[in-house]
C-alpha cells in the first residue's frame, strides 16, 4: 500500500467546465443534464428508519476497536484554526490542487462530516476526511467523499476506513440515502479500501484527472 | 505603476498595505459566502501567486528564463526587432517548422486546445505577414485543416465530451474562412513544383550540397503528403461546392488517397534536432537538423503566447511536444484505422453494421477524430438534419432499412406478401411504428461512436427507449394478427397449411424482432460493465446469473422462434407469393414496393430471395456476393448466432455454478457476511439491474424472485453436484466456441480472403472465442481438481487477464 490513499474533488471542477463558456452562475441543485442516467426507485425501502438504526448500531460498534495506538483519537472540525494544518495536509497528498474557497465551501457548510484524526501527544494533525451531504435532483440525499488524506508516517492502521466509517455514520445520521466519490482507476489501495465497505463501481469516467487518467465513480447504496 | 503586456498598457495602482490594514479587524475564519458561491466558484476560483494554481507564476518563471522582461512579444514586434525572418527559410528550417506544426496538430487531435498547440506557432497569427509562399502555404494548410476539422467533422459529428477534446474554442484565432479550401491544395501543388525545380538545380550545381539536396527532397515528400491528407480530409462529409449539399462517402477517392498518403510516410525522415553537427549518427531512419541551422527561427514557437488568453482554469500545464517519429508512426495507425473504417460501406443491414462499430471500437480503440469520421461516413449529416432522420450512407432512411431488417429476420407476411394490398389504416399504423423506430437505432449508432464509458450510460438510457418500442411492437403486432389472416384466408388457398397459418397467427413478428435488438444492447450492456472493470468479486455471481438465466435464455428462445418460422413459413409464403401473381410485376403490397430496390440490392440476406430465384439460374448468377454472409441457405437461419449465444449461456451458467460451489466450500478470497461490508445484497442488485427494470420483455426479474430461483437451481445442490455441473457447462461451451470457429474458418469466404481475427457476430469477436475456448478449458480443468479434492484449504482468486468477460479460476 506504497501509493497514497486519496480521493480527488475534480467532479465537480471537470464536469461543470463544460458549461463554463456559456453560463457561468450553475447552481448545485439544476445539475440534472450533468448526472443523466440515475434513477431511484425507492418502492423498497419501506423499512427506512429502522434500518438506518440497524447501520448506525453496526457502524458504532465497528468504531469501538481499540486496536489503535491510545494516543490517536477523532474530533470533528472546530474552527478556522485547524484550517491551515488541513489544507497543508491534504494538498501534500493530493495531485491535483484546490483554492481555500474549495475547502471552505466544504468545511464550512458541513463542519460534522470534516473528520479529523490527530496525535494527543504531538497534537498534529494525522489523517482527513472532507465531505458534504445535499440533495441531488431535488430528491436524493446524496454523500459525497472530496477528500480524504492520512500522513505517511500513519497509514497501514486503517485509519482511513475509520475516518470514512464515521463520515458514513454521520451521513446516515442525516438520512443520506446514497454516497460517490471518485477514485483514480489505478489507485488500488483507495478502490480497495472503499470496495470492501461496499462501495460499488458505478461507472468509469474517461480521461478524467487533469493528468488523462481514467477516474471511477464509486457509490455505496444505503436505500 | 505601467506595464505593457501584448498591444495594451495597464496602469496599476498597489493596494497591498490598504488591503493588510482592513484585513486586520477581521476575526479567524470569518468568511461570508453569498448564496450564488457554489462549489463551481470555489473550485475556478484561483489563489493568486499559487505556483500551483496562478498560472501568472509559471508566466514569470517564462520571462525570468527568457530574460525578455514581463510581455509576449507579438508576431509583428518580433519582426520589427528581427528576431524573427519571413523570407528565405532554408530547406531545413521548413522541414523543423513542418514537423513541429505537425506535432502540434496531432496534439491537437489528441484533445489539446488550439492555444497551447498549434497556435504556439507565431507564424499562424497572421499567415499573410510570411513572404516566403512555401512557408505561407504550410501554414495557411495547417490552419484550414484543423478549421475543416473542427467545422464540418467534430462539431457536425457531435461526439466530443469534455473529457475527449477540448479543441473546439476558437480564441478569435485568424482562420481565414475566404480562403478555400481547393486554393491550398492549388498552392501546394505549386510550392511542390517549384521545390523540384529547385532539386534539379541543386543536383546540377557542380558542387553538390547533399544535405540541401536531401533536405530539399524531403521537404517535397513532406508537402505532397500534407497535400493529400488534406485532400483526403475535405472528402469527408464533404458540400457540394454549388449547392451546398451533402455528398457522401466516396470509398475509391479516399482509398487513394490513403495509398499516396502511405507512400509519403515510408518516404518521410522525421526530423531530429541535434545539438552539434560534429556527433555523426549511423541512424538513417531520422533526418538529423543541427540546432545551429535554426538560430534565425528559434522564435517561432511560443508556448506561452496564448496563455493569457486561456479560461481561468487550472489545466494550464504546457505539454512538451511529441517528437516527430512518433507523430509519423501514429499518422501510419490513422490510415491503418482509416482503411480499416471504409468497410463500414461494405455492411449492407443494421446487424453488420452493428457489429462493425462494435468490433471497431473494441479492436481498433479509435480517437474522437476516427469515431467522428466513422459516424458520419455511416450518417452524413446534412445542415440542421436530426440524427434520427439522417439517411444510412445519405440513401436509406432507417425505416426502410428496418422494414428490411424485419423482414429478413422474421419474414412477417406484412413485408413478405406480395399480392395483399394494404388498407390506409393498416399502412398508416405500421409506418408508424417505422417512423418510431428510427430514433432509438439511430440513436444505438450514435451511442457506440461514443467514447467506452460514454457508450455505456448511454446504452442503459437507450434501453429505455427500447422499452417503448417494445410496446408499440406490441400493438401493431395485435392489429396484424387479425388483419393478415383475414387476407390470407380471403386469398382462399387450397394450399394453406392449417399449422403454417396458426403458426403465423401465433406469431409476434415485430415484437420478437425489437425483442433481439433489446436483447443485444442488454448484453453488450452488461459485458461492457466487465470491459470497463465495473463489477466487484462480490458481485459476479448476480451478474452470470442474470445474464444466463434471464437475458441468454430469453436471446436463445428468440432465435429459435426467428429459426422455426423461417424454416416452416419461407416456402409457404414464397409458393403464396408465385400463385398470387398472374402478371410478375404487379406487387399490390406498398412496402414491398418501396423496400423493392433495397431487397433486390441486398437479396444475399434475403430469406425469400434463395427459393425465388431457384427458377431463375440467370439471376442466381449474376447475383452480387456479399462478402459479410458466411453461410446464409435454409435450415441454417441464425446458426453462428445461436452457436454463440449458446456457448455464453453455458460458460456464464458454468460461472455461476461454481462460485456458488466455491461459496459453499468458502474457499472465495471474499466472504459474502463480511462486518465492514455495508451494501445489502438486495440493494447492490436493484441498483446494478435498474436499467433492465422497465423493460416488458425480458421481465425484470426482482430481487426476491432471484432468490427463490437460485433457491431452486443453485442452493439445491451440494458442492460436488455444482462442480460436475460447471465442468459440464464449461465443456459444452467449449464446444460452442470451437464449432462456430470451425464454421467461420471453413467457410468459402475464410479461405478466399484471409479473414481478420476481428471479424465480429454479435457481440462475439474470432478473438474473444478463442479467448473463451482457452478459458474454458482451463477452468475444467481446475474444477476437475476441486472436484477431486485438491488443496482443500486454498483460497480461489479470479483472473481477467485473458479476457474481460470470464475470469480464469486460480489455484
Amino acid at each position: 500500500m506504497e501509493s497514497i490513499i486519496t480521493n480527488n474533488v475534480s467532479d465537480h471542477q471537470t464536469e461543470q467546465f463544460n458549461n463554463t463558456s456559456i453560463i457561468n452562475h450553475i447552481h448545485e441543485e439544476t445539475n440534472k443534464h450533468i448526472y443523466p442516467c440515475e434513477n431511484n426507485n425507492d418502492n423498497e425501502s419501506s423499512t427506512k428508519l429502522t434500518d438506518d438504526d440497524e447501520l448506525i448500531a453496526k457502524l458504532d460498534i465497528l468504531l469501538i476497536d481499540n486496536s489503535l495506538d491510545s494516543n490517536i483519537y477523532f474530533h470533528s472540525y472546530q474552527s478556522e484554526k485547524e484550517m491551515s494544518s488541513i489544507i497543508s495536509l491534504i494538498s501534500s497528498t493530493l495531485s491535483e490542487p484546490y483554492s481555500i474557497y474549495t475547502y471552505r465551501y466544504f468545511i464550512h457548510n458541513w463542519p460534522d462530516l470534516c473528520i479529523l484524526c490527530s496525535d494527543r501527544q504531538t497534537n498534529d494533525l494525522i489523517g482527513a476526511i472532507v465531505s458534504k451531504l445535499d440533495l441531488h435532483k431535488n430528491t436524493l440525499r446524496r454523500g459525497y467523499i472530496a477528500m480524504l488524506a492520512i500522513k505517511k508516517d500513519y497509514r497501514r492502521q486503517k485509519i482511513a476506513s475509520k475516518l470514512v466509517l464515521r463520515s458514513i455514520r454521520e451521513m446516515i445520521k442525516r438520512g443520506c440515502d446514497e454516497i460517490v466519490l471518485e477514485a483514480e482507476v489505478s489507485n488500488d489501495s483507495a478502490l480497495n479500501l472503499y470496495e470492501n465497505l461496499g462501495f460499488l463501481r458505478e461507472k468509469r469516467l474517461y480521461h478524467y484527472y487533469l493528468n488523462g487518467v481514467d477516474a471511477f465513480r464509486l457509490k455505496l447504496w444505503l436505500k | 505603476m505601467q506595464e505593457t503586456i501584448g498591444d495594451t498598457t495597464y496602469d496599476w495602482t498597489d493596494a497591498t498595505s490598504h488591503f493588510a490594514d482592513l484585513c486586520r479587524h477581521l476575526p479567524i475564519g470569518e468568511v461570508v459566502r453569498d448564496a450564488d458561491f457554489t462549489l463551481f466558484e470555489a473550485m475556478t476560483a484561483l489563489e493568486l501567486m499559487d505556483p500551483k494554481m496562478d498560472g501568472g507564476m509559471s508566466i514569470k518563471h517564462h520571462f525570468q528564463e527568457q530574460k525578455q522582461g514581463n510581455r509576449i512579444l507579438t508576431l509583428k514586434q518580433l519582426i520589427d526587432k528581427q528576431l524573427l525572418k519571413i523570407t528565405k527559410f532554408t530547406s531545413s528550417e521548413l522541414i523543423y517548422l513542418f514537423d513541429q506544426l505537425l506535432s502540434t496538430f496531432h496534439m491537437w487531435l489528441d484533445g489539446h486546445s488550439l492555444a497551447l498547440t498549434l497556435f504556439t506557432c507565431v507564424y499562424l497569427h497572421d499567415v499573410t505577414i510570411i513572404d516566403d509562399s512555401h512557408l505561407r502555404t504550410i501554414c495557411f494548410t495547417f490552419i484550414k485543416l484543423v478549421d475543416y476539422i473542427r467545422e464540418r467533422i467534430l462539431l457536425k459529428a457531435g461526439l466530443f465530451e469534455e473529457e475527449d477534446f477540448s479543441g473546439t474554442l476558437t480564441y478569435n484565432f485568424p482562420f481565414y474562412r475566404d480562403f478555400k479550401e481547393q486554393t491550398c491544395l492549388t498552392d501546394l501543388k505549386k510550392s511542390e513544383d517549384e521545390l523540384n525545380k529547385r532539386l534539379r538545380s541543386l543536383k546540377h550545381q557542380t558542387e553538390l550540397d547533399q544535405v540541401d539536396i536531401n533536405a530539399t527532397q524531403q521537404l517535397i515528400y513532406r508537402i505532397r503528403f500534407l497535400r493529400y491528407f488534406f485532400g483526403l480530409t475535405v472528402k469527408f462529409n464533404e458540400a457540394n461546392e454549388k449547392t451546398g449539399e451533402q455528398t457522401y462517402l466516396n470509398t475509391e477517392e479516399i482509398s487513394k488517397y490513403l495509398k499516396q498518403i502511405d507512400e509519403m510516410l515510408q518516404l518521410i525522415r522525421p526530423s531530429f534536432i541535434i545539438e552539434n553537427e560534429t556527433t555523426p549518427t549511423d541512424d538513417n531512419s531520422q533526418l538529423n537538423i543541427s540546432q545551429t541551422l535554426l538560430t534565425d527561427i528559434s522564435r517561432s514557437f511560443d508556448p506561452y503566447y496564448n496563455y493569457r488568453q486561456l479560461p481561468p482554469a487550472f489545466n494550464r500545464f504546457i505539454r512538451q511536444l511529441i517528437f516527430p517519429s512518433f507523430v509519423y508512426k501514429s499518422l501510419v495507425n490513422i490510415c491503418q484505422q482509416l482503411r480499416k473504417m471504409l468497410e463500414i460501406n461494405d455492411k449492407r443491414t443494421l446487424k453488420q453494421s452493428f457489429e462493425f462499430f462494435l468490433e471497431y471500437s473494441t479492436h481498433e480503440k479509435p480517437s474522437l477524430f476516427i469515431r467522428s469520421l466513422l459516424l458520419l461516413s455511416y450518417l452524413p449529416s446534412v445542415q440542421g438534419c436530426l440524427l434520427s432522420s439522417r439517411k444510412i450512407f445519405g440513401q436509406i432512411s432507417f425505416a426502410e432499412q428496418v422494414k428490411c431488417e424485419i423482414r429478413s429476420f422474421i419474414v412477417p407476411p406484412l413485408l413478405t406478401l406480395k399480392s395483399i394490398s394494404i388498407d390506409n389504416e393498416t399502412l398508416s399504423c405500421s409506418e408508424n411504428f417505422f417512423q418510431r423506430a428510427c430514433v432509438p437505432f439511430s440513436n444505438l449508432f450514435y451511442s457506440l461512436c461514443n467514447n467506452h464509458a460514454r457508450t455505456r450510460e448511454k446504452l442503459s438510457n437507450l434501453l429505455e427507449e427500447f422499452s417503448v418500442l417494445q410496446d408499440e411492437s406490441e400493438k401493431l403486432d395485435q392489429w396484424l394478427h387479425k388483419y393478415l389472416i383475414q387476407q390470407i384466408v380471403q386469398a382462399n388457398l387450397s394450399t394453406a397449411n392449417a399449422q403454417t397459418l396458426l403458426l403465423i397467427e401465433k406469431t409476434s413478428y415485430f415484437f420478437q424482432f425489437i425483442l433481439n435488438w433489446t436483447l443485444l444492447i442488454m448484453e453488450y450492456y452488461l459485458l461492457m460493465g466487465f470491459d470497463l472493470s465495473l463489477y466487484s468479486k462480490r458481485e459476479l455471481y448476480d451478474v452470470y446469473f442474470y445474464f444466463a438465466q434471464i437475458i441468454l435464455f430469453t436471446h436463445i428462445n428468440v432465435y429459435k422462434t426467428s429459426k422455426n418460422i423461417l424454416n416452416t413459413t419461407v416456402p409457404f409464403l414464397v409458393q403464396l407469393n408465385q400463385k398470387q401473381q398472374t402478371n410478375k410485376n404487379q406487387i399490390n403490397n406498398q412496402f414491398i414496393q418501396q423496400m423493392n430496390s433495397l431487397i433486390q440490392h441486398n437479396s444475399n440476406d434475403d430469406p425469400l430471395a434463395e427459393l425465388t430465384n431457384e427458377n431463375n439460374a440467370t439471376q442466381k448468377k449474376t447475383k452480387r456476393k456479399n462478402p459479410n454472409v458466411l453461410v446464409a441457405t435454409n435450415n441454417e437461419y441464425h446458426e453462428q448466432e445461436l452457436l454463440l449465444i449458446h456457448g455464453h449461456f453455458a460458460m456464464s451458467t458454468a460461472m455461476h455454478r461454481c462460485l456458488k460451489a466455491l461459496d459453499i466450500e468458502r474457499r472465495l478470497k471474499f466472504s459474502s457476511n463480511d462486518s465492514n461490508y455495508f451494501l445489502r445484497d438486495e440493494i447492490r442488485y436493484r441498483h446494478r439491474f435498474l436499467p433492465f427494470a422497465n423493460l416488458c420483455a425480458p421481465p425484470y426479474m426482482p430481487h426476491t424472485d432471484f432468490l427463490h430461483i437460485q433457491h431452486l437451481s443453485d442452493n439445491r445442490y451440494t458442492a460436488s453436484e455444482l462442480y460436475q455441473d460447471a465442468i459440464n457447462n464449461f465443456s459444452q461451451a467449449k464446444t460452442y466456441f470451437e464449432t462456430y470457429l470451425n464454421r467461420i474458418t471453413t467457410s468459402k469466404q475464410y479461405q478466399q480472403q484471409t479473414f481478420n481475427r476481428t471479424f465480429t457476430t454479435g457481440f462475439t469477436s474470432l478473438i474473444d472465442a478463442e479467448s473463451y475456448i482457452r478459458i474454458a478449458k482451463t477452468n475444467g480443468i481446475v474444477l476437475k481438481l476441486l472436484l477431486g479434492g485438491h488443496k482443500p484449504d486454498v483460497k480461489i482468486d479470479f483472473d481477467f487477464s485473458l479476457h474481460a468477460h470470464y475470469p480464469t479460476l486460480k489455484l
